[in-house]
């Protein structure tokens, strides 16, 4: 049980670390081995409620003022030109420019009390993608990774896809290693031409030509049978087939939106985001685990309400018939959506002449939404003050976000991550101590069950 | 399950005595260098063969050690070992099979294992027997009845320790368990003390009645325990605990002795597999008395697969290779070393003989090869070994022409010869200072924000350092002295790359980099292995504590300059720390002068022993993707070297040569160890032949290996944003020049001073890229040297023989030109006026699958 910065990779007793995390922590709960059943049945890792997230990345920091924390009391230098409508779930309002999401704000609920230290963008993506604050040198997985990590994938796809391209800076695998980094789609799911690198042939390059050349690289790769290298070469040779198989076979149909009618693709919105939306959904239907899709331009200091008139409507529409076709499907039960990004912005209004209506980035309090898998809809979770400046009450640090979505795909959030230099890190920081909020246990019905609750620890 | 496996052999012993008798044992094992024999007969086995009437009996002598011993209190324990003579000389350990007994149950038990108990004052012999013969130990138990205090750090929180209250899944967890928490393997005994007598209003302890005491009741799972029962109620340990609360709880007086050391024995053994052996550690103290703590230490097998260790310091064998075991007691670690060598047919003897040493790097691998029974692997061939040594000193590939060359070159000494042009070629500065640059993190942007000047001149100081081979000692001083701007002296950047420039994080960069030592972990709890404690950490950082960095006028400029007035303060106490060499007890009494100067002497000084050490098994670890301590950057106490002897070899030679490290790349790459073949015979398959360099472990091509290859295999050079046309990957000054390619590959981000930040895995993105990739399918397509080929109107078999020196460095096979051939003819089938454009294609089949073949991806 000894292992601390050691680097050793496996414990006294030859358990790797992960058993060792994994039975370790739930004897040390003081859970019988019944328990333990009971609690794989509950499903530890494999099969919680939930079995895939669509995380939406606003990245850039949307205004939460603007989009779903609106504030129609607070004084104009604060609430801006836009103005609150109702949803369908009453005493629920957010931005007009939201028509959309109002109609089916029963399928999602609101944090408004999301709050972290770091208005600087990097740390803060760290911070929220990764549920992690870092560590000195210590650069987290994002939730993705962790996930393709604790979940693998069901089939040939990857189990992390990113669409067009992860997050920022922290989208990736961190110390977790090439394996669990995203598997990005690099191109333009709006495009007529969309195309994945990697997943069709090459241009010019036909089905058959890949086939005839997957025979003449069998005919000719005869090193293992020269060397000794077992484990590494077996590992290729299982990749190599993977590939071939996607790059041949029917998974990659997935991602093939011209599959979708054309009033489907039209109720997403014909643009990069709206595709992409649609793509996410096709792509968790066929099993991948985690996928994000990625929005950029949020970064409003600079007239913030022409730049948003450009980009809330756009994730107005692709997120409502994103949330209203997962649940017309039922997968939205088993499918968590979460939309959020590194922070919110300041609530005050620069009118300088230098901003012309700009928000700049507010750390303190900003909002999130999260829906399915798990997750109540038409609720809201925490507040802000008066003027949307300071959590007013229930703070939802990131990591308790990233608990909450962990414990509903049944994967434990207390966990060890496996670190290539022996350090000491766990999924998200809770175990050690760090300031939280809790679970979001206002809508995670399933810790309303005490037996389950205790069975995952949640407190 | 021991108790059973004692009683068979119990049953075979017995019986063996009416079998036949076999032939008498062979005695084919040579006295090794240590003196020690190579194996011994087992003692179940042996028996089987010692049935003859005639012959001598099998066992001639049976002693226990130690044969006189002093329990000195009511609480102190002795573990015996029993070791028999062989009639061929030779002492095996019986312990788990005498049978052991006290002529004197009034002053002292023993139990099967052979630990003794004290039960009175006055002397007791203990025997133990075994094989008919007898052995006996004169056991004095003294102050039986005497009421000695006991000490909470040396008598109870070993006892906590041992019952593995502090470890990190329990008490000693971050966050303690059920609101106790003590510190992680008692790295602070005061805090552990007031968590356990004073804490949540001394509910844990009941001095009035001391049975009853919150944390026996715990402890012994009379009341419900997370943990579940971790000491026995009435147990010695019970008893101990028990005492200490009926004391009063003491702390322990001032005067009382420290702790100095453990010491395991035996030190070395040699073990066939399912043999086993006791281990025995004694602890000194500051007032020079030792104890006998083998009950309560907590031992590690380094390598289970090759000898195990269970909690009463019992080893067993279970495969081959060699362990190392480690015995913890109280923050003090000692390692015992066991190896266990490969039984080998007589046929595996000309393996050894084939490997014909070319210098000491070479008999030192030998020597511990022969001493574990892992036949080394033959010489590579000249074609392996071409492509081997450009990827590993250069970082490039060879030509089809400089294989040309070399193959057919009959100098007998064309490999060394070879190494030294390598070592002579710009390619050589370049591929290190790309691994420098990882090391010392050179990169203009977040986190370490050198800034595009910085980030040049100091890649431009690298560079230049290399290329006039400087001494490495002198490297390393004007690293570590350096002061000046970021953007104009470059070197100054040492001490702006790191994401907090401040003295501790530069503390554990100089550890990590310089002397391959992680002390991060230090910074906020003892090292459960190590000696490290805060107090090293913070003694390290304090000779950085005269450091400054200010920025000046120019955007994003720095300079780095002595600090007179610089202190550094314990995280803790807010107290000024003085400088403290690692591993010294005493910090150093500096006037005003940089204490930098004093740091650099010492590490530096050539009895310093990480400095030479550190960069010796790096270039290794470059040079094999393994070190002989392995990680590169982990050396510790319980990471022992693997090879210790070849480590100081290497260190010494680098002192020798005036810190020339050319003249250890040399050494290294001229070596026959290094010219080992890849290709596994029978013996050497398992992960233990990597450890003792039995084979040259396969590896992944590196990121910019891979791709400068693939750019050069195809014609096609890569076009590096911001970079002319024709710069290559190992060529990049920093991890931010874009490159979808080198990211999916695993160029290190130089966000850590890890080695491990390279990765060198495979997954599956790498092979949809290698597969059907656009860069790669351009590279293909449109890369000059198909196309120049086929212009040439070679013929196929010249075109080959150029595809297949280019990418795999040799000839093909005539089975590979077949195959070829036919896939050729296949493709041009029924072509008519298109004939050419297939062919063209096909041959860029033929490449893909070049570059998709293992041989290709892999260094062997």
């Amino acid at each position: 049980m000894l292992e601390f910065c050691t680097g050793m990779h496996k414990t006294c007793d030859g358990m790797t670390r992960r058993d060792f995390v994994r039975i370790g922590t739930l004897s040390l709960l003081g859970l019988t081995m019944a328990d333990l059943f009971r609690l794989k049945a509950y499903g530890q890792a494999k099969d919680g409620h939930a079995k895939a997230v669509i995380q939406i990345w606003l990245s850039g920091g949307p205004s939460h003022l603007d989009t779903f924390d609106p504030k129609p009391e607070a004084p104009e230098d604060y609430r801006g030109p836009l103005k609150a409508i109702e949803t369908n779930v009453s005493g629920i309002r957010i931005s007009e420019w939201m028509p959309r999401l109002a109609k089916c704000a029963d399928k999602y609920s609101l944090i408004r009390s999301m709050t972290h230290i770091s208005p600087a963008h990097e740390l803060a993506t760290h911070i929220v993608i990764t549920g992690n604050i870092p560590s000195g040198d210590l650069v987290f997985p994002s939730m993705g990774s962790v996930v393709a990590w604790a979940k693998g994938s069901p089939n040939e796809l990857p189990p992390y896809i990113a669409i067009p391209d992860p997050a920022p800076w922290y989208g990736e695998a961190g110390f977790l290693g090439a394996q669990y980094k995203p598997f990005s789609v690099r191109s333009d799911p709006n495009n007529p031409n969309f195309k994945v690198q990697g997943l069709t042939p090459p241009s010019g390059v036909t089905t058959e030509r890949i086939t005839n050349r997957r025979n003449l690289l069998q005919a000719l790769d005869n090193l293992a049978r020269r060397v000794e290298a077992s484990g590494l070469f077996d590992a290729v040779d299982s990749f190599y087939q993977r590939a071939f198989s996607l790059l041949l076979g029917d998974a990659k149909k997935a991602f093939d939106l011209s599959q979708e009618p054309n009033e489907v693709r039209d109720r997403y919105g014909r643009h990069t985001f709206g595709q992409s939306c649609l793509l996410a959904r096709r792509l968790v239907e066929a099993g991948v685990p985690f996928v994000t899709v990625h929005l950029g331009g949020w970064d409003t200091h600079f007239k913030n309400f022409d730049e948003l008139s450009k980009r809330v409507p756009i994730l107005d529409q692709g997120l409502s018939a994103l949330l209203e076709d997962l649940a017309q499907r039922g997968l939205l039960k088993e499918t968590i959506v979460v939309c959020v990004g590194e922070f919110g912005r300041t609530p005050k209004i620069d009118w300088s002449s230098q901003w012309q209506g700009g928000r700049h980035h507010w750390n303190h309090v900003f909002s999130a939404l999260v829906a399915g898998g798990g997750f109540e809809g038409g609720q809201v979770v925490g507040e802000s003050d008066e003027k949307g400046e300071f959590v007013k009450n229930r703070p939802v640090y990131p990591w308790d976000l990233a608990a909450s979505i962990y414990t509903l795909l049944g994967i434990d959030y207390n966990q060890r991550l496996p670190n290539p230099q022996g350090r000491v890190a766990y999924i998200t920081p809770h175990i050690m101590g760090v300031e939280s909020g809790g679970l979001l246990k206002e809508i995670m019905p399933a810790l309303r069950t005490p037996q389950v609750a205790q069975q995952i620890g949640a407190k | 399950m021991r108790r059973i496996v004692a009683r068979m052999l119990v049953m075979v012993l017995a019986l063996s005595w009416v079998l036949p008798s076999p032939a008498a044992p062979r005695k084919t094992h040579s006295v090794r260098p240590s003196g020690k024999p190579a194996a011994r007969p087992s003692p179940s086995k042996s028996k089987l063969q010692s049935t003859s009437p005639k012959a001598p009996p099998e066992w001639t002598g049976v002693r226990l050690e130690p044969s006189v011993l002093t329990l000195p209190s009511r609480y102190a324990t002795a573990q015996l070992v029993v070791l028999a003579r062989h009639r061929d000389g030779r002492l095996v350990d019986v312990t788990a099979q005498a049978k052991f007994r006290t002529e004197n149950p009034k002053v002292a038990t023993v139990n099967e294992f052979g630990v003794v108990e004290p039960t009175g004052d006055g002397v007791a012999v203990v025997t133990a027997t075994f094989a008919g013969l007898t052995a006996r130990a004169k056991v004095t138990v003294q102050n039986f009845a005497a009421e000695l205090r006991l000490s909470f750090a040396n008598d109870v929180l070993p006892v906590l320790s041992k019952a593995g209250c502090n470890r990190t899944g329990c008490h000693g967890s971050p966050k303690g368990k059920n609101g106790f928490k003590l510190s992680l393997f008692a790295s602070e005994p005061d805090w552990d003390y007031l968590a356990l007598v004073k804490q949540n209003f001394m509910r844990r302890v009941n001095r009035v009645e001391p049975e009853k005491s919150l944390f026996l009741l715990k402890a012994t799972a009379q009341i419900p325990h997370g943990g579940g029962e971790r000491i026995k109620a009435g147990s010695l340990d019970y008893r101990l605990l028990l005492e200490w609360v009926r004391q009063g709880l003491p702390w322990g007086d001032e005067k009382q002795p420290q702790l100095l050391s453990v010491e395991v024995t035996p030190k070395e053994e040699s073990l066939k597999v399912g043999e086993g052996r006791q281990l025995r550690v004694v602890a000194r103290y500051s007032d020079q008395s030792v104890r006998d703590v083998t009950r309560l230490v907590h031992f590690v097998s380094t390598v289970p697969a090759v000898a195990e260790v269970d909690e009463r310091g019992r080893v067993t064998a279970r495969g081959y290779g060699e362990s190392v075991l480690l015995a913890v007691y109280m923050g003090k670690v000692d390692i015992a070393r066991v190896a266990v060598p490969q039984p080998l047919p007589p046929d595996a003897e000309k393996l050894f003989a084939d490997f014909k040493p070319n210098n000491r790097i070479d008999e030192l691998v030998l020597a511990k090869l022969r001493k574990l029974g892992i036949p080394p692997s033959p010489l590579t061939s000249d074609a392996e070994f071409i492509r081997r040594v450009y990827l590993d000193a250069i970082g490039t590939l060879p030509t089809p022409d400089e294989v040309r060359q070399f193959l057919s070159d009959t100098d007998p000494k064309k490999r060394e010869k070879l190494v030294d042009a390598l070592l002579q070629r710009p390619e050589f500065v370049d591929f290190w200072t790309m691994k420098w640059g990882d090391l010392l993190r050179v990169k203009r942007d977040f986190p370490i924000h050198l800034w595009d000047k910085g980030m040049w001149a100091f890649y431009r100081f690298i560079r230049t350092s290399l290329a006039q081979n400087k001494p490495y000692d002198q490297f390393v001083r004007e690293l570590l002295l350096s002061e000046g701007s970021g953007y104009r002296d470059g070197v100054a950047n040492f001490y702006r790359a790191v994401p907090e420039r401040e003295p501790k994080t530069w503390a554990e960069t100089v550890a990590t980099v310089f002397m391959g030592v992680r002390i991060d972990c230090a910074k906020c709890h003892s090292h459960p292995y190590e000696p490290w404690t805060q107090n090293d950490h913070h003694g390290l950082a304090a000779f950085f504590a005269k450091v400054g960095v200010k920025d000046t006028p120019e955007w994003g400029e720095q300079i780095v300059f002595f600090r007179p007035d610089g202190t550094f303060r314990h995280t803790r106490t807010g107290e000024p720390v003085k400088p403290k060499f690692l591993g010294d007890s005493k910090p150093l009494e500096l006037d005003g002068t940089d204490p930098r100067m004093a740091f650099v002497q010492w590490l530096t000084s050539p009895d310093n022993p990480y400095f030479a050490r550190n960069i010796v098994n790096r270039i290794w670890f470059w040079l094999f993707g393994r070190g002989i301590v392995h990680e590169p950057d982990d050396f510790r106490l319980s990471n022992p070297p693997s090879n210790p002897e070849l480590l100081d070899y290497l260190a010494s030679e680098l002192v020798k040569s005036g810190y020339n490290l050319r003249h250890i790349y040399r050494l290294v790459l001229t070596s026959r160890t290094y010219q080992t073949s890849s290709v596994a015979n029978a013996w050497n398959r398992s992960e233990q032949a990597l450890v003792h360099f039995a084979r040259y472990p396969v590896r992944r091509l590196m990121a910019e290996q891979l791709l400068d290859a693939v750019s050069q295999v195809t014609e096609h050079p890569e076009k590096f944003p911001g970079l002319p046309l024709g710069f290559r990957a190992i060529q990049l000054p920093d991890s931010r020049v874009p490159s979808y390619f080198l990211e999916l590959f695993g160029r290190p981000d130089r966000d850590i001073a890890c080695e491990c930040e390279r990765k060198s895995e495979t997954a599956l993105q790498h092979a949809l890229y290698l597969i059907s990739g656009e860069q790669l399918e351009r590279k293909v397509r449109d890369g000059q040297r198909i196309k120049r080929l086929l212009q040439a109107s070679l013929s196929d078999d010249a075109i080959m023989d150029e595809l297949w020196l280019a990418a795999l460095s040799r000839f093909p096979t005539d089975e590979e030109r077949q195959k070829v051939r036919a896939y050729l003819a296949d493709r041009l089938k029924g072509a008519k006026d298109n004939a050419n454009a297939l062919r063209e294609q096909a041959w860029q089949d033929v490449l893909w699958a070049l570059l998709n073949t293992k041989e290709f991806l892999f260094n062997h």
